[in-house]
């Protein structure tokens, strides 16, 4: 087995668990991750003296089960991760294509507007973003795919330019194609695997900044259970409950690294040239 | 509007008169065609030759405006059956391009989408244009592919470039441009990257369906063998200009510019096998450089003093004929295929 599919194999098998956890998060969590029993609160995890089997991952400030949080936790972190990347995809490739197609003002306007954008903070936009519509579970997709439309435009500005140069392409011009239809049938489907690659590192790219948006107050408001607002309220008890934030952590490292193992594996494996 | 427009009292489908293609980047600008003028009848078949960079395919490519807006500034006018295809526009210019004017080209290998299928590919220039319904277009590609001599239509349909020899391919493609009966094929080089005996194929190919169909055909080439084969008319570039024109009969047997007589002396004749082929020596210029007097001075036997200072223009030389040379000291009657570069 080559190293690629090593990467995509790990990475994949690991991500198919955490994706069914989330899916069938009410069978696979032991508890409620929103019941609050204040006698059971900052139950240590199971490692620990003190700790059960009945909290694996030991209980918040609340009395909350964190392994349930957790779990519970991922379904949102993940749907952000991909609805966000679903969003930002669209809005840079059809920028990207646009521009490398069309040239001209077309290509000016665009590709000016993605170097302002780059220029700008992400954090900065999400604050003035979170500021003005407040933040919710749609908000925080809107916010983060509008943050990072530009890759994808780059990446797609530089392969659509080259593609229009390609026989085929010309051919199909030649025989009287409109631009739209080239840019739909001709050029798109060549554009799908470095968008796979792209978008599967950017999904892990994209749940780290939800966590961080969270941790900052501007995601999904609390009590909802994410992952970014585990780890904000793990930051206020570290020293007496290390382990809210710390499982919380683990969890986003994890999930992150393995997109990231995915992603690479499935460059390097498309990459016809490794 | 084919069939009927035919036959009208002006027989001239396209006239093309001072062409000029500059291209603009940012080490400055090209002359890359210096101002083509030349007449394609209906029916008739127009080879244009000269060697690499002269300049052909550039014409080719701004006749169906597919050189870039950006980096290509396209001059002079380009008449189909009297109007003036230079001033359309982009969405107007679909409408003529595979419909009353369709090209191919010299890559087969990649002139081909990859990842659709011959059938599929076969269709798109059908449905651009004639809106046929799914059943009826799938009859034409098949007729198509009958026509261009692939055996085993259905299959060839479903199949992918990929599984298709060279031949093969440039025989779609040839189908491809044939799909809504255009007045006008325009081939660039079809055949250089083929096999030698893929290549007689395919010129035979094309000149069986220009006398079965009666369109106009522009074949660009290299290869005086097919324009003595294919061609009625031939015109001669060098360096973006034309240096001759006239019928391929006179042309070929008979060339007066300098030019010519190289590029004839430099195929190989079946009469005298032994004889070692004289090319021409020297290079085409590059159009960013600039060259005082005639174009090919440079590179003539011919050449006398008022060749470096003057640039020669196309003229009639025999009262009788069409037939036109640029030049200040032609070839004579019957000098032939004689370059005394010793
Ligand atoms: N897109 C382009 N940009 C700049 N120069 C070009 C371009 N295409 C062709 N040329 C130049 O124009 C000249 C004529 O090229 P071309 O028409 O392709 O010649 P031919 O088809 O006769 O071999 C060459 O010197 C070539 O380098
Ligand atoms: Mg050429």
């Amino acid at each position: 087995m080559t190293a690629s599919k090593a990467k995509i194999a790990i990475g994949g098998t690991v991500i198919a668990l955490i994706v069914l956890a989330a899916i069938f998060a009410p069978l696979v969590a032991p508890h409620d991750p929103y019941q609050q029993q204040v006698i059971l609160r900052l139950k240590p995890p199971v490692w620990m003296t003190g700790g059960t089997w009945r909290f694996p991952l030991g209980t918040d400030s609340y009395g909350r089960d964190v392994l349930s949080r957790l779990i519970f936790g991922s379904r949102l972190s993940i749907l952000v991760g991909i609805a966000s990347v679903v969003l930002s995809m669209l809005i840079g490739t059809t920028a990207g294509v646009l521009a490398g197609y069309v040239g001209g003002k077309t290509e000016e306007v665009i590709m000016r507007t993605v170097d302002a954008q780059t220029a700008f903070p992400d954090v900065l936009l999400a604050i003035l973003f979170v500021a003005a519509l407040g933040g919710s579970f749609l908000n925080l997709i809107v916010v983060l795919g509008i943050s990072g439309w530009m890759v994808y435009a780059r990446i797609m500005f530089g392969l659509t330019r080259s593609l229009r140069e390609r026989p085929f392409v010309e051919a199909a011009v030649s025989f009287g194609g409109r631009s739209g239809y080239i840019m739909l049938r001709h050029i798109l489907p060549q554009l799908v695997p470095v968008l796979t690659v792209v978008a599967t590192l950017q999904v892990g790219q994209m749940i780290l900044q939800e966590t961080a948006l969270s941790f900052l107050g501007l995601g999904v408001p609390p009590p909802a259970a994410t992952w970014g607002n585990i780890l904000a309220e793990g930051r206020d008890r570290l020293f007496l409950a290390p382990w809210i934030a710390n499982s919380a952590g683990i969890a986003i490292v994890t999930l992150v690294l393995t997109v990231n193992i995915l992603g690479n594996g499935l460059r390097e494996w498309l990459d016809p040239k490794s | 509007m084919t069939t009927e427009q035919r036959g009208t009292t002006d027989d001239r489908l396209l006239s093309v008169r001072d062409l000029k293609v500059t291209f603009l980047s940012r080490h400055g600008s090209a002359l890359a065609v210096k101002g083509v003028d030349f007449d394609l009848a209906r029916g008739k078949v127009l080879a244009i030759v000269g060697e690499s960079g002269c300049g052909k395919s550039a014409t080719a490519m701004s006749l169906m405006h597919l050189l870039p807006r950006r980096s290509a500034r396209i001059e002079g006018r380009m008449l189909l059956r009297g109007s003036d295809i230079g001033a359309l526009s982009e969405a107007e210019m679909n409408d003529v391009r595979g419909k009353h004017m369709a090209i191919i080209f010299q890559e087969p290998m990649t002139s081909l989408n990859p990842l659709l299928t011959i059938g599929y590919q076969l269709g798109e220039p059908i449905r651009y244009h004639l809106g046929l319904d799914r059943a009826a277009t799938q009859r034409r590609a098949i007729e198509l592919i009958d026509l261009v001599g692939i055996p085993a239509a259905v299959q060839i349909m479903r199949s992918y470039p990929h599984q298709l020899s060279g031949g093969m391919r440039q025989r779609v493609m040839i189908a491809m441009a044939l799909s809504c009966d255009p007045d006008i094929l325009i081939a660039d080089e079809p055949t250089t990257a083929l096999d030698v005996t893929i290549q007689a194929q395919i010129i035979e190919l094309l000149r069986r369906i220009q006398r079965r169909t009666g369109m106009s055909v522009i074949i660009i080439t290299h290869d005086l063998g097919v324009v003595s084969e294919f061609a009625d008319e031939v015109i001669v570039m060098y360096a973006g200009r034309v240096v001759e024109s006239g019928s391929v009969y006179e042309v070929l047997e008979d060339p007066r510019h300098p030019y010519t007589n190289g590029l004839l002396a430099s195929i190989p004749d079946i009469d005298d096998e032994g004889e070692r082929l004289q090319t021409i020596p020297g290079n085409v210029p590059n159009p960013r450089t600039v060259t005082e007097g005639c174009w090919f001075h440079p590179r003539c036997v011919r050449k006398g003093e008022r060749c470096e200072r003057e640039v020669p223009t196309l003229a009639t030389v025999e009262a009788a004929s069409r037939r036109q040379v640029a030049c200040f000291h032609p070839v004579e009657h019957n000098e032939l295929r004689e370059l005394s570069d010793g």
